[in-house]
C-alpha cells in the first residue's frame, strides 16, 4: 500500500469515525449488553485460555487476525482469491465472525486501519453489543513532526480503541530493514516517538515487525513498547521461494534464539504463513518457540476447530517446558 | 439451439454476443466453462484454506446463479464437472450443455452403458478423464486409450482424449487414434508459482515433477503450440489461465490467438464471469486475424 492511498484511506476513515465519536460521545467506550442480539445466537464448548497482555489487559492466547476481514488474503499470485474473501466475508459475515470468535474466548482482534474499519468495529460494539477488543495499528505516515501519526492515535483512542502498535510496515521501516528487504539508516528516534504518541493518549503501545531488526532497534535503543508483534513461520512450505507475497518471516532461527531474552509480552502473527502451513503447525512452531499469544486470521467455519487445536497444542510438553519463560 | 445466429464468412456462430464454435453437431461457444467449482474443486497451490472457502461460498443458489450469468454472457457449455448442477439449473429454464467425463479404465461394458446413459442425459461431448489418461498411459501406454476410443466411436457420439501431457496427445496422432477432439492444458510461463519448478525440471506428466505442488499444468506450452499447429481435430484448451495465475486477457489471448485453441475453458466463480466474457467477445475478431492455426472447429 502506498504512503499515498494510505493517507487517502485513513483520512476518510478517520472523518467519519471521529463524527461518530462525537455523536455517540461516552457511550461509545463498550458495547452495551442490551445490543447483544447477535453474540447471542453463538456458544462454544471450548474457550481459549487468557492471559493479560499488560496488566489489567486481559485476553485470549488466540487473537483474530484482521486481514481476512479486510480481505487482505496474501494468497501469492492467485488474484481471485482476494474478491472471493472479499464475497464471503460481507459485513454481516464480519460481525458473524467476530461474535463466533468471541464466544470461544478470542476476544481480540488485530487490525490495520484499512478502509472502513474502524466504521464496522464501532458498529459491532455499538449496535450489537460486541466486546471485542480493538489492537489497531494506523497506517498514518511517521514524519519529524509525527503530526499525522498523533491525530491517528488520538481518534483511535477517541473510539475505543483498547491497544496502538506500530504497523509493521512501519516498524521495518524505521528498523532499518523494510518488508522487501531494503536498507535504510534505523530510526530509532521515530520509532520511540511513535510508541509515545500511542501511551500518550493512554493506551497501551506495541511495536509490529517482519523483520528482526525491527525488535533489536527497540530493545538495543529501550523503546518503550508494552509489547511485540512479530512474524514467525517456518521456511518449509512449497511457496515459500517465489518472491511474491509468500514469506514474513525471514530469519525464524534468529527470531527465536532473540526473542528467548526479551522480556515483553510477545504477540506472533503470520504463523501459518497465511495459509500455507496447517493451524496446528502453526501453532506448535509459534508457542514452543516462545510467543505468548499467537494471532490466526480465519474465516467463522474455521474458528471452532482451531480453538480447540491450540487448546491441545498449549497442552502439548513441548510447549509447556518450552525454552522461553511464558512472559504473561 | 435457438438463440445462436449464423455470421456468414466467418468461422464463429453467435450465442448472445459470444463467438461460438461446433463439436460435432453441438455450437458451443469459444469460452467453455470449466466445471471444477461446480463441485467445490478449485486449484490453489499450498494454500489449505481456499478449497473450503470456495465450497463454503458455493451454496446451491450461488451456483444456480453462476450458470444463469455464464449463459447470459454467452457461455453455453460446461466442462467435466458438475453435471448434477447444470441438470438442476437446465430444469429450472437452462439451456446450458455439459461435454461428460469418461474414466478410461472402464471395462468396454461399464463404458459403453456410461455413454448411453450420458447420451440420455443429454450432454453434447465425452472425453476421457485427463488424470486418469495420463495415468493409464505412463502405465501402459496409448493401448488402453485406443480401445476406449474405438468403442466408443462405435457409439457414434463426439469423443474426445483429455490430457495434461502432449506426449498422449503426440501418441494419438501417430497411432490415428479415431479422436474427435482433445482437451488439453494450455497455459503461459513465468507468473509467480510456477518458478518453483523452472521448464528444465518438469516432467510432461507435470504432476509426476518433484517438489510439485499444485501449480502447472501444462510442461512446456511452445512445444504445444507446435505440436497443435498442424492437427486439425478441435481443440479445447483447459487451465489457460494457470487456475488463477494469469490475468484474463493475457491467458485468453494466449489460448486463442497464439496458441491456436479451438475453445478455451476457465474456471469461474460468478464475479468473474461477465469480465472474461467479454475478453473473449473482444479478442477473438483479433485472433482471426493473427491465429496461424486455422479454428479446427
Amino acid at each position: 500500500m502506498t504512503d499515498r492511498v494510505t493517507r487517502r484511506h485513513f483520512v476518510k476513515t478517520a472523518s467519519t469515525s471521529a463524527t461518530l465519536a462525537a455523536a455517540g460521545a461516552g457511550r461509545l467506550a463498550r458495547g452495551d449488553d442490551s445490543k447483544s442480539d447477535l453474540l447471542g445466537k453463538f456458544t462454544a464448548s471450548q474457550q481459549v485460555p487468557q492471559a493479560e497482555l499488560v496488566s489489567g489487559f486481559s485476553m485470549g492466547r488466540m487473537l483474530l487476525g484482521g486481514n481476512l476481514l479486510t480481505h487482505y488474503t496474501h494468497s501469492r499470485d492467485l488474484r481471485y482469491v482476494y474478491t472471493l474473501a472479499a464475497r464471503y466475508n460481507t459485513k454481516e459475515k464480519i460481525f458473524e465472525t467476530m461474535a463466533l470468535a468471541e464466544a470461544h474466548g478470542v476476544n481480540a482482534v488485530v487490525i490495520h486501519t484499512a478502509a472502513g474499519v474502524v466504521d464496522w468495529l464501532q458498529e459491532y460494539r455499538n449496535k450489537h453489543g460486541g466486546k471485542m477488543k480493538w489492537i489497531i495499528c494506523p497506517t498514518a505516515n511517521i514524519t519529524d513532526d509525527m503530526k499525522a501519526y498523533t491525530d491517528a492515535c488520538k481518534m483511535l483512542r477517541d473510539i475505543g480503541t483498547d491497544s496502538i502498535y506500530l504497523w509493521g510496515v512501519r516498524g521495518d521501516q524505521l528498523g532499518g530493514v523494510d518488508l522487501r528487504g531494503n536498507r535504510s539508516t534505523p530510526r530509532p528516534d521515530l520509532m520511540a516517538k511513535a510508541v509515545e504518541a500511542a501511551k500518550d493518549v493512554g493506551l497501551p503501545a506495541g511495536v509490529g515487525a517482519h523483520r528482526l531488526e525491527t525488535i533489536r532497534c527497540c530493545e538495543e535503543n529501550d523503546i518503550p513498547a508494552d509489547y511485540y508483534v512479530k512474524t514467525l513461520h517456518a521456511a518449509n512450505y512449497p511457496s515459500v521461494d517465489i518472491g511474491h507475497d509468500n514469506r514474513w518471516s525471514f530469519t525464524p532461527k534468529e527470531t527465536i534464539e532473540f526473542m528467548n531474552g526479551v522480556k515483553k509480552p510477545w504477540i506472533a502473527f503470520k504463523v501459518m504463513a497465511a495459509g500455507a502451513i496447517t493451524p496446528r503447525q502453526g501453532f506448535i512452531h509459534a508457542f514452543q518457540n516462545g510467543a505468548d499469544f499467537s494471532l490466526a486470521g480465519m474465516f467463522d467455519y474455521e474458528i471452532a476447530e482451531n480453538v480447540a487445536t491450540m487448546i491441545e497444542v498449549l497442552s502439548l510438553a513441548s510447549v509447556t517446558n518450552r525454552s522461553r519463560p511464558w512472559i504473561v | 439451439m435457438a438463440d445462436t445466429k449464423l455470421k456468414p464468412e466467418s468461422p464463429h456462430t453467435d450465442f448472445n454476443g459470444m463467438p461460438c464454435g461446433k463439436l460435432g453437431d453441438a455450437i458451443v461457444s469459444r469460452l467453455v466453462f470449466d466445471g471444477n467449482p461446480l463441485v467445490g474443486n478449485v486449484h490453489s497451490r499450498d494454500l489449505k484454506y481456499v478449497r473450503r472457502l470456495a465450497q463454503t461460498y458455493l451454496t446451491p443458489e450461488c451456483v444456480r446463479e453462476t450458470l444463469r450469468l455464464a449463459e447470459a454472457n454467452g457461455i453455453n457449455t460446461v466442462l467435466g464437472w458438475g453435471e448434477e448442477s447444470v441438470q438442476k439449473y437446465n430444469a429450472s429454464g437452462g439451456k446450458m450443455q455439459f461435454i461428460a467425463r469418461l474414466s478410461p479404465k472402464m471395462d468396454a461394458g461399464r463404458l459403453a452403458e456410461a455413454v448411453k446413459q450420458n447420451i440420455d442425459n443429454g450432454v453434447i461431448a465425452h472425453f476421457t478423464d485427463p488424470c486418469e489418461t495420463d495415468a493409464l498411459v505412463r502405465e501402459k501406454g496409448i493401448e488402453p486409450i485406443v480401445k476406449v476410443i474405438e468403442a466408443t466411436t462405435a457409439l457414434d457420439f463426439p469423443v474426445g482424449v483429455g490430457t495434461w501431457a502432449l506426449p498422449v496427445v503426440a501418441a494419438c496422432e501417430r497411432e490415428d487414434v479415431p479422436v474427435d477432439f482433445y482437451v488439453k492444458s494450455f497455459h503461459a510461463d513465468g507468473y509467480p508459482t510456477s518458478r518453483p519448478t523452472p521448464p528444465e525440471v518438469r516432467d510432461e506428466f507435470i504432476q509426476q515433477t518433484p517438489g510439485y505442488f499444485d501449480n502447472i499444468w501444462c510442461a512446456h506450452p511452445e512445444q504445444v503450440i507446435e505440436a497443435f499447429g498442424p492437427i486439425t481435430k478441435p481443440w479445447i484448451a483447459t487451465k489457460v489461465l494457470a487456475t488463477g495465475a494469469i490475468d484474463a486477457r493475457g491467458g485468453l489471448t494466449y489460448a486463442l490467438e497464439k496458441g491456436g485453441a479451438d475453445f478455451a475453458s476457465v474456471a469461474m466463480f460468478d464475479f468473474l464471469i461477465a469480465g472474461n466474457a467479454q475478453t473473449v467477445k473482444r479478442i477473438v475478431p483479433r485472433a482471426d486475424r493473427k491465429r496461424t492455426r486455422p479454428w479446427r472447429a
